[in-house]
């Protein structure tokens, strides 16, 4: 749709900048709601960095293992041209990997900095979608992450991508999932700023983006899904995240005296 | 203790202006992704120690290295499509 944006004279891509607004947004979200736990507005800074570094590391790590059979398969290939490699390493990041990578460097920020973790979740769970919903816009500038061929309502077609088949009308399958994931943010937000356990904030999150990741993955044109039974990889994690999310609420009788 | 944590603030104060200067070397912005992260790190571990001056600059440069560097190393991605596209 708009790839690139040219500013005196430089080439800067629409989905690189559409996620360094995401990350603005969302840490100034989290100071925002930060302020009601009193949490200090450095520490969800430097947690918020934290989760960005495992993002970005766990988003990368679970698109490689998707593609290591086609990187076993052509390895003198890659050897023989590195445009190829380099390829691999800028192109390709999946959200799940991201939203366990992240997780698990929250959870070092908290353990390394003696900080509650059931603290800080209220601040910055509700700012996962917030930041995944200006993602999926940079996805549709992009054209990366596309739809299925549609010809109904709402449908687009893609002229100058790289990625998306051009001049076919397709499933606007990224902003589908930018306005749900606008909903959820807006809904979680709501919750922390109730002061809602964060237990169930993060139940609730889990919940609604499973079912909706899982839903909108039958939209999904785009080739590299690796599928395994008839599924896409990231509708097994969406079924893994249901599970979770049924148990995070299912669980609450045995540790509701407790602060999370 | 305090010494080790100045070095700490050193060395991501380096590393984020190294980072900040990889932006204008194509896929060098790789390298400085990598070395705003680890100056990331270790800044936030001097401001928690022994908050400096010097330890916020760190944080402050590794923080604008790694976002410009993500912008460019993405832009990256498309030059590659485009070159794959032609051939």
């Amino acid at each position: 749709m708009l790839p690139v944006i040219h500013f005196f004279g430089h080439t800067i891509a629409m989905y690189g900048l559409m996620i360094v607004l995401g990350a603005i947004a969302g840490v100034l979200t989290a100071i925002s709601l930060g302020k009601r736990y009193s949490i200090k507005a450095e520490d969800i800074l430097f947690s918020f960095l934290y989760g960005i570094i495992g993002l970005i590391a766990g988003a990368k790590i679970l698109y490689l293992l998707i593609e290591l059979p086609w990187i076993i398969e052509n390895f003198e290939l890659l050897v023989q041209n590195p445009d190829y490699i380099m390829s691999l390493l800028t192109g390709g990041f999946v959200f799940y990997g991201g939203l366990i990578g992240g997780l698990l460097m929250l959870i070092c920020y908290c353990r390394k900095y003696k900080l509650k973790l059931y603290d800080m979740l209220p601040a910055i769970v509700p700012v996962i979608p917030l930041v995944h919903a200006f993602g999926r816009i940079g996805c549709f500038f992009a054209g990366c992450c596309y739809g299925i061929p549609y010809d109904g309502p709402f449908s687009i077609t893609f002229r100058i991508s790289d990625y998306a088949p051009n001049n076919q009308p397709l499933f606007p399958v990224q902003l589908a999932e930018s306005t749900v994931n606008f909903i959820i943010f807006i809904i979680l937000y709501i919750m922390s700023r109730k002061k809602i356990q964060a237990r169930r904030i993060l139940a609730v999150y889990m919940l609604m983006y499973s079912i909706m990741r899982f839903v909108l993955e039958f939209a999904r044109g785009d080739t590299a899904r690796g599928i395994l039974l008839g599924l896409s990889t990231s509708q097994w994690f969406s079924i893994g995240l249901f599970a979770c999310s049924i148990f995070l609420i299912a669980y609450k009788g045995k540790i509701k005296n407790k602060n999370i | 203790m305090e010494q080790q944590s100045n070095g700490k603030a050193i060395a991501s104060l380096i590393l984020g202006i190294i980072s900040v200067v990889c932006i204008f070397f194509g896929y060098g912005a790789l390298l400085g992704i990598i070395l705003a992260v680890i100056g990331l790190v270790l800044g936030i571990s001097a401001k928690k120690t022994a908050p400096s001056g010097m330890a916020t600059a760190g944080i402050v440069l590794s923080i604008i290295g790694l976002a410009a560097c993500a912008i460019a190393f993405l832009a990256c991605i498309a030059c590659v499509g485009a070159l794959a596209s032609l051939s």
